[in-house]
């Protein structure tokens, strides 16, 4: 019997986003797409900065970023002095469907975003610009509508797809009411805004329309199309989508609000007749490059910056699969742009590159799907086709029309192009230096902070600051550890006043977490809070550093609000679940640990904190199996090895210790176990009862006045033990050379004050303040820098308790 | 097809001292004697205006064979693979290079030292990228060891180029005075 082709249809909606097809589909507004979600797996799909399409939908069908695909911004250089409209030119990897065509899989690719010139694959390809009506700034009437060369492949095509195209011109009235229902109202010769709805609905049906012809009259194993018309509304009419946004008019807003509801609604429709076409065989997968504000979190301006509009793009897409194969009614986590290319590779049982940024979402299946790795597609070397060529006139006249677009859109600025030399100079200069800060942000992304770096010192220009540029400088700076640099860009910003008061303060304070300067960050952000109390960047690092100083509620507070603000905001529901877990109420904390991964799957330390708190609930299995999560995430961190070793001890899975050993090994050198805390009597009963246990420790917390020595150089240089008491105010000297697990005994301060007055022969009732002060401010700085190492393995200890004591001398232990 | 010497560094890091000692060693310099000796460089800068655009054409290095050049870092990244080289790599403490740069300019860049600092330390690291990921080889003569102990780092540099002159004769050339700007 002939074995069945599973066939793949890949469709691509630029910045669909959940919120509103939640609401739409709720209401019976999106039947097609509901059949998909409730027959399929969905998930959100997490884009990457900066999200601007051209650069996330080829890191789409290649599965790198990219820093490493070279599709860069909107527009780039022509190699002749000029721009273009961006395309397949720079593109320096294979893309899906040269990897199909080496396999010898027939692929259909309609309208990718870039993809003109087309290349010769195997199957057909009709390039982005096909639904173009441009030719240099004119429009082309419906008689006269050429097509540029290098849009269709295999051109014997090109009558029969050009006779579908449906020219903006023949939208009339009745087709727009649906998306404006009162447009009777409006004076269409001062209003463009309905011939720009009919543009948007021409080039969709257009493109809908060259979809359904390759998929009826041609073979196909994969087809794969892209519509970028609810990105196109939603930049045009989000602004007014229900509800209505404050300072908006409301005869606008009356007249406008239901386009982008009809623009869900009419793509629903053109989903619903490719799903006809299709059989039961097929797999069908539709994803979108990044969401859309759709809410309370809609920007009230654009910022006048190139790319400006991009600030209503929110984090995720959507990610939808249905096949053979693929679970049912199922969500899953932690998507990327990245692992498009990777799935689908893997739906085709075709290997994925090690090289690839993305990973094959094996989550979708209902069995378990082996994916074999080659070490990169680069190396392949059959055929996957070649760009074919065009005539330096057509280029000329296409290239004029889709940088004219992409000016209408908002993200280039108004082009110079009958200015001159000198103006044009200038425009290309400022272009190229655009992109190269999208290549910076780019690798930001990837967390190469080095790169991008290297690259923004050089377009950075201090005679006509760029205030984006100077975040990242600092950003950066401060990543890679230079704080010099940090500060000497902070500088030049607070001199010039070129950022808010509030954002500066709140890079003061992180230049100043790095520098152990816990009490300035503290009031650096608090100050930051007070003139800008919504801010949630602010609210996150205020709320981790009430984290560290155990001001938990406080915390709480602080993540609280963000959560408030943004119900998505994975490192808010983290920073709760810390704080639960610092209060040892681990149900709490595993319930908002939960909560992080869900929103953010990429997340190694939620994953983490999840091991943690299972493992302090004896759930020992479970604890195993997230720690293994956070591993396979961050493979460079001891202190997960270390769990794994004691958790796999605990069940007598003597193979896995060993396992585990073994890799720990390769990861520390030489490694110190640190107890500190206030000197009070809790610290002095933990070190007693490690000493009754047999453990040596060095180190003496009765001796006061060690508190204040000065500090060496290597602080632990002459402590000859592994297990060592050190003053809190010295902790942040800890040299990198050594691995710690640091022991963190709690006490409140005035039992300690009054301990030490004790000590010192004083009355124990003496009430102190000095000393008070002192004790705050060295448990503030301690722990505030505690905090901010993440290599450090820390165990919190409130009262000696039986269970709780053998969990301190399991982590203590060799 | 015999190696181009090529000198490089940061700018005041003691190129122009070595190109001095090559010259006094009697190697071949590829220079064109444009950039004219001053207070900065009071024996000269033995530079070749070509390098300026090495970046759009390297077409000069088929005049280097068998020479010694001068190309500041990071320039060496746009050399041409095909020819043979040996590379002199002079270093010098990252402060004292910009403040003799500041010197030099007459420019109080001190409000953008760091930015200076971080650009350079990247200008190396893609210098000494490109000749480890092209097995180009080269040695570093720190700058400040050169004027303390000119003995020892000229009989490296002899052993490294395969010079024929002495180590005596060389050292001559390294005066302490023109070490002026350390603090």
């Amino acid at each position: 019997m002939e074995k069945k082709k599973n066939k793949v249809l890949l469709i691509g909606w630029d910045a669909a986003d959940w919120k509103i097809m939640d609401k739409l589909m709720a209401n019976g507004l999106m039947p097609a797409m509901k059949s998909l979600v409730d027959n399929g797996v969905r998930g959100k799909l997490a884009t990457l900065d900066p999200p601007l399409s051209p650069m996330l939908w080829t890191s789409m069908s290649t599965g790198v970023r990219p820093y490493r695909h070279g599709v860069i911004g909107f527009v780039e250089h022509d190699g002749k002095g000029g721009v273009r409209s961006v395309s397949s030119h720079y593109r320096k990897v294979k893309a899906f469907w040269n990897m199909l065509t080496m396999e010898g899989y027939k692929s259909n690719v309609i309208a990718w975003w870039p993809s003109n010139p087309v290349e010769s694959i195997n199957g057909c390809m009709v390039s982005n610009l096909f639904q173009q009506e441009k030719k240099g700034r004119e429009t082309m009437e419906r008689e006269n509508w050429e097509i540029p060369e290098g849009t269709i492949y295999p051109e014997s095509l090109k009558e029969q797809l050009m006779e579908l195209r449906v020219h903006p011109h023949d939208i009339t009235g009745n087709l727009v009411m649906p998306f404006v229902p009162q447009a009777v109202a409006l004076d269409k010769k001062k209003d463009k805004r309905l011939t720009v709805i009919s543009k948007f609905i021409a080039h969709a049906t257009t493109v809908h329309a060259a979809c359904t012809e390759l998929m009826e009259t041609q073979e196909w194993d994969l087809t794969a199309v892209y519509h970028d018309a609810i990105d196109h509304f939603s930049h045009g009419f989000m602004k007014f989508h229900p509800p209505m946004m404050p300072n908006r008019d409301k005869e606008e807003y009356e007249l406008f609000k239901d386009v982008v509801i009809g623009a869900y609604v009419f793509h629903d429709m053109m989903l619903d007749r490719l799903l006809k076409m299709i059989d039961d065989d097929t797999t069908v997968i539709i994803v979108s490059d990044h969401g859309f504000h759709s809410d309370h979190l809609r920007p009230a301006h654009i910022p006048k910056v190139p790319s400006g509009p991009a600030i209503e793009h929110a984090p995720y897409g959507i990610f939808v699969a249905k096949g053979p194969g693929i679970k049912k009614g199922e969500r899953i986590h932690g998507a990327s742009v990245l692992d498009v290319t990777p799935t689908l590779l893997t739906l085709f049982d075709l290997p994925v590159g090690r090289d690839m940024d993305g990973k094959p979402l094996v989550n979708i299946f209902d069995h378990p799907k082996s994916v074999r790795y080659i070490d990169s597609w680069e190396k392949v070397d059959k055929p996957g086709g070649e760009l074919v060529s065009v005539s330096e006139e057509s280029l000329e006249a296409t290239n004029e029309a889709a940088l004219q677009q992409l000016v209408d859109l908002g993200y280039i600025d108004e082009m110079k192009l009958d200015d001159s030399n000198e103006d044009q100079q200038e425009y290309l200069t400022g272009i190229i230096k655009e992109n190269q800060f999208y290549l910076a942000k780019s690798y930001i992304s990837g967390g190469k902070h080095e790169d991008a770096l290297e690259i923004l010192l050089e377009i950075e220009d201090k005679t006509n600051p760029d205030f984006r540029f100077l975040i990242d400088i600092i950003n950066s700076s401060i990543k890679t550890k230079r704080y010099g640099l940090a500060k000497e860009y902070l500088h030049f910003v607070r001199k010039n006043d070129i950022m808010s008061k509030a954002y500066m303060d709140t890079l003061e304070a992180k230049i100043a977490l790095g520098l152990n300067d816990g009490e300035t960050a503290l009031r650096m952000l608090q100050s930051a809070l007070k003139s800008n109390p919504d801010a949630i960047e602010i609210l996150i690092e205020l709320g981790r550093l009430f984290n560290s100083i155990r001001e938990l509620k406080k915390a709480r507070e602080c993540f609280s609000k963000v959560i408030e603000k943004d119900p998505d905001n994975a490192h808010a529901y983290h920073g709760v679940g810390v704080s639960y877990l610092r209060e040892e109420s681990y149900e709490n904390a595993l319930d908002y640990f939960l909560n992080a991964v869900e929103r953010m799957h990429h997340y190694p330390l939620a994953h983490f904190h999840i091991g943690e708190t299972l493992a302090l609930m004896n759930e020992h299995e479970a604890a195993i199996s997230s720690f293994e999560v956070a591993l396979t995430m961050n493979p460079d961190l001891p202190k997960i090895y270390r769990w794994l070793i004691d958790l796999h001890e605990l069940i007598n899975n003597t193979k896995a210790v060993e396992f585990y050993r073994d890799k720990l090994k390769t990861k520390i050198i030489d490694e110190k176990v640190i107890i500190t805390g206030l000197p009070g009597p809790k610290l002095t009963s933990v070190i007693e009862l490690l000493r009754s246990r047999g453990f040596i420790v060095e180190g003496d917390p009765d001796k006061i006045n060690e508190i204040d020595s000065p500090l060496n150089n290597d602080i632990l240089a002459g402590f000859k033990q592994r297990i060592c008491y050190l003053p809190e105010n010295l902790i942040q000297n800890l040299l990198s050379k050594y691995d710690y697990r640091i022991v963190i005994v709690n006490d409140d301060v005035e039992t300690v004050s009054d301990y030490l007055n004790s000590k010192t022969k004083l009355r124990k009732s003496s009430y102190n303040p000095d000393l008070i002060d002192g004790l705050v401010k060295m448990d503030i700085t301690a722990r505030i820098w505690l905090g901010q190492q993440p290599n450090l393995d820390i165990f919190y200890i409130n009262e000696l308790e039986d269970d709780k004591n053998e969990l301190l001398i399991s982590f203590v232990k060799d | 097809m015999s190696e181009i010497i090529v000198v490089t560094g940061l700018p005041r890091s003691g190129t122009s001292l070595m190109m001095q000692i090559f010259d006094r060693s009697g190697t071949p310099i590829l220079s064109d004697g444009i950039r004219e000796r001053d207070d900065n460089n009071p024996e000269g800068y033995y530079e070749l205006e070509a390098v300026k655009g090495i970046v759009k054409d390297n077409s000069f290095l088929k005049d280097a064979e068998g020479k010694v050049v001068k190309i500041v870092a990071p320039l060496p990244i746009f050399l041409d693979t095909k020819y043979k080289y040996k590379v002199v790599f002079m270093r010098r403490e990252m402060d004292e290079v910009l403040r003799s740069q500041e010197k030099m300019l007459v420019k109080d860049q001190t409000s953008e030292r760091e930015k200076f600092r971080t650009i350079y330390e990247f200008h190396l690291k893609k210098t000494y990228k490109y000749f480890v990921d092209n097995n180009i080889p080269f040695i570093d003569i720190m700058y400040s060891d050169l004027i303390k102990d000119p003995e020892t780092e000229i009989n490296k540099l002899i052993e490294f180029c395969g010079l024929g002159s002495s180590v005596e004769d060389l050292s001559v050339v390294v005066k302490p005075e023109l070490y002026r700007n350390r603090k």
